[in-house]
């Protein structure tokens, strides 16, 4: 019951987090990752909770290639459990960039110049910029990147993006851990079902999906989290590629 | 019939929208984009944030390169060619107009043509 049945194979796994399966293998030697044998099989699989919470680590380190952290189990539930609570929904768009160039973000530090800076004679200008960032570095280790107005205003939506997304899910994150826990159960009760969980508990299943919806929506009960009970997850694809019409090269 | 919107370059299959929050009653109109590549619905998350919604649901979706993703989803109706689609499980996305996918599609007769740039949608 301990171990969650939804997994990504190894090479999906690496494909989700941006990084070589070799270095999910030396991550499980380290003791960093949490991977399992399914019955019958030799290959290992990792839990997609594990993959979440490693994308969340990785994320909080900036750096794409750090190892996530050996925190507990129950700490880590912990801690997610007090920021799905603490997360309230932006109030304004954040798919869409402010109009303002002054706007940046809340944490950002405005320096007034009265002419372009250069740092160690490398010039920061617009010029300059527009070819591409300016990364400083120390001691061969990058510490700080400069770019383009225009390459932070799309950063900036990019990131705000990202938070709401997150912050979305967070606000499911107890309910998709009892789902996870509940599962390897539900597989042998509630197989090819959708099930609806509350309070850490089942309320509710139906094949439909939309007339669960439905129900629990109608009964007011938030969160819920409305899960398929199957061994692997479904993977939706998601729109074609479309020409953009004015990309600044 | 419907034309299809020749401001984009190749012309697309667009109509107008109307998404519902089951549970506020909430609505907002917008243009819907049909993709008969697409697996699920697609909301801007503009528009998710006006209508309020919250997560009831995760999917995993993968691009054009195929590497999977895990997105919020939610559960509206959407109203298009006098036809509603009630309890709809949709995403979002940062773009500006809606996705119809296969989801929705699949409630339709879809007929294209693009010699003559109109679509139509028929409830059967």
């Amino acid at each position: 019951m301990g171990e969650a049945s939804v997994h990504l194979t190894l090479k999906r796994a690496a494909q989700v987090l941006g990084v070589h399966e070799q270095t999910l293998r030396s991550w499980e030697k380290r003791g960093l990752i949490r991977m399992v044998r399914l019955p019958g099989s030799r290959y290992r699989r990792v839990p997609v909770e594990e993959v979440e919470r490693l994308k969340r680590e990785m994320r909080s380190t900036q750096a794409g290639s750090a190892a996530p952290s050996a925190q507990s189990a129950q700490d880590r539930q912990a801690k997610m459990r007090a920021s799905a609570h603490a997360e309230t929904l932006p109030t304004e768009s954040p798919g869409v960039a402010r109009s303002s160039e002054r706007e940046y973000t809340a944490d950002a530090q405005i320096v007034a110049v009265r002419e372009p800076p250069a740092v160690y004679g490398a010039p920061l200008d617009e010029t300059v910029l527009a070819q591409g960032p300016v990364i400083l570095e120390l001691e061969g280790r990058p510490i700080a990147a400069v770019i383009s107005p225009d390459e932070y205003r799309d950063f900036q939506v990019w990131r705000r993006s990202r938070s709401w997304k997150e912050a979305q899910l967070a606000h499911l994150q107890p309910e998709r851990v009892a789902f996870q826990r509940l599962l390897p159960e539900l597989l042998k009760t509630h197989a090819g079902q959708f099930v609806a969980i509350h309070d850490s508990r089942m309320v509710d299943a139906d094949t439909n999906e939309g007339e669960l919806a439905w129900r629990v929506i109608g009964r007011g009960l938030k969160p819920v989290y409305i899960g398929e009970v199957r061994s692997e997850p479904r993977i939706y694809d998601v729109p074609s590629l479309e020409v953009i019409p004015h990309v600044s090269l | 019939m419907y034309p299809y919107d020749v401001s984009e370059d190749p012309p697309l299959a667009l109509l107008t929208v109307q998404v519902t929050d089951p549970a506020s009653g909430r609505q907002v109109s917008l243009p819907g984009k049909l993709d008969t590549g697409s697996g699920i619905s697609i909301l801007p998350e503009k528009t998710a944030t006006k209508l309020g919604l919250q997560a009831e649901a995760e999917v995993w979706v993968a691009g054009y390169d195929g590497t999977p993703a895990l997105l919020p989803a939610y559960f509206v109706a959407v109203t298009l060619a006098g036809h509603t689609v009630t309890m709809l499980k949709v995403t979002a996305s940062p773009r500006s107009q809606m996705f119809l996918g296969r989801d929705v599609l699949r409630h339709f007769i879809a007929t294209f043509d693009g010699k003559k740039q109109v679509f139509d949608l028929i409830d059967p």
